[in-house]
């Protein structure tokens, strides 16, 4: 029983923690529907594909936010005409490189530049990479069909109307996204919980087994990207600081709660290519640092 | 409806988590305010959400016109269709359930987080979250402690800057016969000790904490540990001290004590170097804090 209680109190921390970030998330996501039409996502992003996959990996810079929100913006701006590979790569790197985030980082590992550079680099390079073999690869809509029931046109609607769409937009991906939320973070407080990191972290001895685990744990724990920097910087005795960059990389554009609103919003198949994609580029990203 | 409902729950969560302030036992007070403007946030949309299906309640029958319903999930979906066609068609019972499970599981925190009370965090959760045991490779540099017991900010904050502020940090505490731990200053103090282990051994120190039977302690030794959090209690882990009585002991997990006792170092074979250790000269039980937790207020 007690340990029923310690599960739901750390559940319900990481609710209370997310739900500001989703409700952010839902806003945007309803700001884009309404305000943002394809016509201007077509103008701001160049045609060509690298130059796009580019520009959406860098867009992130502006957006403070965390990896619990960023799933329903990516899919709705797929659905309102931005390419998959494209809104991917914003989807890996807005999580990391947003201002909030890289302070983080860098002061939880002592003022230091190279962490943050090291996140930083290779989130971006690891979003254009899987964006630029997502735009060879993939050719159909990989939105979930429930999902794309295609724009309403808002043009037309006065400033009031316009606000009433936001709002009820914002409470459409508030229930699309919370229950995922809830799911994910229901068995994330399980791990931490029931899962000793201490079987985890004596594993870690070789340079390659200590990028796995710190991958499986960044997963697991489902921490926040704005806190996960502290979380990590206290394993830097045990773990390499190339494992560590794994942690930081991986963790924030996989864990438990997104994957499943990934699940939510795009067919499970690319969901899976997508994170086998994500899987291996950190890995190897990570060993070359 | 169902929708207005669980808006109103949440709402009702993050109320009451503030209003009992119960909300420290989850997060860290320094991040309060996104929470606390989650009070207001939640209840707009709940009222926003009562008026559309107020409205939508009237409309039925007519034809269904507005588009607010073309991203959500099939089931919404089915209900836009439901509406275009006068209320005739059924919706299908798998898509019924899938409704109601989607439903319940949102539902979920926003009634267990008000209906169960907060578990605090014990020595139950300190083997699974944190209490791991880093061996000290680069033990040869005197500051390079581990961070489980020890709150090393020097992770916060350059190197120089971070022996600057600890030297500062400590003469706040040198020449202090007798040094108490607060809620307060627990991670820094804790921090001094750890450092200067050296200059302030003979010190007197009391502080509070629940007891550890960590591995590999001798009968008369035991760790007093506090949960320390930096944004809420999925990112925390264990900090404090190890205590060492005249006798051997036997002492279960959990209990609170304060303990007031002579610092000295001593060889601990997991760290595999030497850590503080308070010789205790007198203890008591104690009741658990009302506020169990220690948080990290700032990064200088």
């Amino acid at each position: 029983m007690d340990r029923i209680l310690q599960l739901n109190t750390i559940f319900i921390s990481i609710v209370i923690e997310a739900v500001p970030f989703i409700v952010v998330g839902a806003l945007v996501s309803a700001l884009i529907e309404v305000f943002v039409t394809h016509d201007t996502i077509v103008r701001i992003l160049p045609k060509n594909r690298f130059l796009s996959v580019i520009t959406a990996s860098l867009i992130g810079v502006l957006f403070p936010g965390c990896e619990c929100g960023i799933v329903p913006i990516t899919a709705k701006a797929v659905e309102k005409g931005m390419p998959l590979y494209s809104a991917i790569a914003f989807m890996l790197t807005g999580p990391i490189i947003n201002p909030i985030v890289l302070f983080a980082t860098y002061i939880a590992f002592g003022n230091s530049w190279t962490m943050m550079l090291s996140r930083a680099g290779l989130a971006i390079g690891v979003s254009i990479l899987i964006g630029i073999i997502l735009s060879f690869v993939i050719k159909d809509n990989q939105l979930k069909v429930n999902r794309e029931y295609h724009a309403h046109d808002h043009s037309h609607q006065n400033t009031k109307q316009k606000f009433i769409s936001v709002i009820n937009h914002t409470i459409n991906e508030f229930f699309n996204v919370g229950k995922f939320l809830v799911m994910g973070s229901l068995i994330a407080s399980a791990m931490q919980v029931y899962v000793p990191t201490k079987i985890l972290v004596t594993l870690g001895h070789t340079k390659l087994t200590a990028a796995l685990i710190m991958m499986a744990l960044a997963f697991l724990l489902s921490i926040c990207t704005e806190a996960d920097a502290f979380v990590a910087s206290s394993f830097r005795n045990s773990f390499s600081q190339s494992s560590i960059v794994a942690f930081l990389v991986f963790g924030a554009m996989v864990d438990i709660k997104n994957l499943l609103m990934m699940f939510g919003a795009f067919k499970p198949k690319f969901v899976i290519l997508l994170v086998s994609l994500i899987t291996s580029l950190v890995f190897v990203g990570s060993l070359l640092l | 409806m169902y929708r207005v409902i669980i808006l109103l729950l949440f709402t009702n969560l993050f109320f009451m988590l503030h209003s009992t302030g119960d909300i420290s036992k989850y997060i860290n007070m320094k991040y309060s305010f996104l929470s606390y403007s989650m009070i207001y946030v939640l209840f707009f949309l709940t009222i926003a959400e009562g008026i559309r299906w107020y409205l939508s309640d009237k409309k039925k029958g007519e034809v269904h016109n507005d588009c607010n319903c073309h991203t959500e999930c099939e089931h919404e979906h089915d209900e836009h269709e439901h509406n275009h066609q006068h209320g005739k068609k059924k919706i299908s019972k798998g898509k019924k359930i899938r409704k109601f499970l989607s439903y319940t599981f949102v539902v979920l925190p926003a009634l267990s987080g008000v209906l169960l009370p907060v578990a605090t965090l014990d020595s139950k959760l300190v083997d699974a979250k944190g209490f791991q045991f880093p061996s000290l490779e680069d033990s040869n540099d005197q500051y390079g402690m581990h961070q489980v017991l020890n709150p090393d900010m020097s992770q916060f904050m350059g190197k120089d800057d971070f022996l600057n502020l600890v030297t500062k940090e400590a003469k706040s505490y040198r020449g202090k016969s007798h040094i108490k731990l607060t809620d307060e200053d627990y991670l820094k103090g804790l921090e001094v000790m750890y450092n200067f282990s050296g200059d302030f051994t003979g010190n007197t120190i009391t502080m509070k904490g629940f007891s550890y039977n960590g591995p590999e302690l001798t009968g008369n030794q035991l760790f007093l540990l506090r949960f320390g959090i930096i944004h809420c209690i999925a990112d925390s882990g264990a900090f404090g001290m190890m205590i060492q009585f005249p006798n051997n002991i036997h002492i279960p997990n959990d209990q609170w004590y304060q303990v007031t006792g002579t610092l000295d170092t001593a060889y601990y074979p997991p760290f595999k170097t030497r850590i503080p250790v308070l010789k205790v000269t007198s203890y008591k039980t104690i009741s658990k804090p009302t506020d169990p937790y220690v948080y990290r207020n700032s990064f200088n």
